[in-house]
């Protein structure tokens, strides 16, 4: 496969409410948005604003990794918001969320077997299917460890492989469990198949007492942007995403991290490119 | 059980955490007759289990802080011990996080913001009405109040009246 999965290309930011005037305005140097689709579930922010930019929608709760059955209800309000937005692309993870009637409420992993295998591929085709657009899987941070993690990039890949997904690079929360784990991340990627990553997150961690989290509140670190670096080298068109949660900048700051991680796009651009097809 | 479900009660649990941390293989084939997911069990790190707990604890926490810190305020441990026995559900669980808490603090006798009591209810009941006596945090610290909430046809009025 060539060019984008997605067709996300250049830098974008993840649309927040203290976001929405500088991106609506047109202020900020973005290519791209992403919004979550559960903030719009009730809301009624005028989705339409946003198209001058292409836009994806990020689900969180889809819990893809569940025995249960995929719960259609929220998928069909997934594919509203896909709608509304004029997506291109939908995402969630490689996780679960809820299992057993229990909401745990955030990203949890799932054991990589080939029953989770079957599993997420054919909650893949079904969301594909029901939102009419090519939905990315993004791998996660997690505290705790299961049998066949390591096999990640190659599961992610396999299932971009079977189902005509994309995957969703985190370099932040890879770099996290590298760091916290004690893997080497660039190894990490050598497994995957960047042909099939269709867009690219990216925030700086925060460090408590020797550990790594995904916290979403800190600029990128220079370690984060020399990985986005080594992954746009070998693949130039990929959207790269800045992603802030908590302690949100000021607008002249938001522009100053987005011109970082910019520099590193254009660099890799102007660079005669190994484009893997 | 599943391993995915098994993992999901071990997270949510922790008196059951803690026993399958003492005595991992009954518990794992107890909760997981299947040998490939008891065997997904029996390799979980103690210290990954409890520490991605913790996580989900943690962000319960901050978020409903976020929704209210006056009523939660200098109360995290409470939150704390009672967040594991209650999970709430759906893409508003924030607020129905918070909603229960504030319940569980009025059941216990304690004090609770009734502005952000009222707050909380126009956003999770907004058709049904309320009247409500209590204390709300103000610029001046707590004053006795009332708080109203009327909802019908589309519109909503919402106000807290304090004392001094
Ligand atoms: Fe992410």
């Amino acid at each position: 496969m060539s060019g984008p999965v997605a067709g996300l290309q250049g830098v974008g930011l993840g649309v927040r409410s203290a976001f929405w005037p500088l991106i609506v305005d047109g202020s900020l140097p973005l290519d791209f948005v992403e919004v979550t689709a559960e903030h719009f579930f009730d809301d009624d922010l005028p989705l339409v604003q946003l198209s001058g930019l292409p836009v994806a929608v990020h689900s969180l709760g889809l819990s893809l990794g569940s025995p249960e059955p995929l719960d259609e209800a929220y998928l069909d309000r997934v594919r509203a918001v896909a709608e509304r937005a004029d997506a291109v692309c939908s995402s969630d993870h490689l996780a679960f969320t809820r299992a057993n009637g229990i909401d745990l409420g955030h990203l949890n992993p799932v054991p990589l077997s080939d029953k989770m295998f079957d599993r997420i591929a054919s909650r893949v085709d079904r969301v594909q299917q029901i939102t009419g657009r090519v939905m990315l899987l993004e791998n996660i941070t997690t505290h705790l460890q299961l049998p066949g993690a390591r096999q990640e990039p190659r599961f992610l890949t396999r299932l971009a492989y079977a189902t005509g997904c994309g995957i969703l690079l985190d370099l932040t929360n890879l770099y996290v469990n590298a760091r916290n784990f004690g893997f080497d991340p660039e190894d990490y990627l050598s497994q995957m198949d960047l042909a099939r990553v269709g867009q690219i997150h990216l925030v700086g961690y925060s460090e408590r007492a020797g550990r790594l989290h995904d916290e979403h509140a800190r600029p990128v670190q220079q370690e984060l942007l020399s990985l986005l670096r080594g992954v746009l080298m070998q693949r130039p068109d990929i959207g790269v995403l800045l992603e802030w949660d908590r302690d949100l900048p000021d607008a002249a700051a938001l522009a100053v991290e987005l011109t970082r991680i910019r520099e590193v796009v254009d660099g890799c651009r102007l660079r005669p490119c190994q484009t893997v097809v | 059980m599943d391993a995915v479900c098994a993992l999901a009660r071990l997270l949510s649990d922790p008196t059951l955490r803690e026993q399958f941390l003492a005595n991992r293989q009954s518990v794992a084939w107890e909760l997981c007759p299947d040998e490939a997911d008891a065997a997904v069990l029996l390799a979980v790190e103690a210290a990954g289990l409890r520490r991605q707990a913790d996580l989900l604890i943690a962000k319960r926490t901050r978020a409903v802080f976020a929704l209210i810190p006056n009523s939660l305020s200098g109360r995290h441990r409470l939150f704390v011990e009672w967040a594991g026995s209650y999970w709430p559900e759906g893409y508003r669980r924030h607020e129905l996080d918070a909603w229960s808490f504030l319940t569980e603090v009025n059941r216990r006798g304690l004090r609770y913001c009734l502005i952000e009591y009222l707050r909380l209810h126009a956003r999770l009941s907004p058709t049904s009405s309320l009247v409500r006596f209590g204390l709300a945090r103000t610029g001046r610290g707590w004053r006795p109040g009332l708080a109203v909430h009327a909802g019908w046809s589309g519109r909503r009025v919402s106000c807290v009246l304090t004392l001094g």
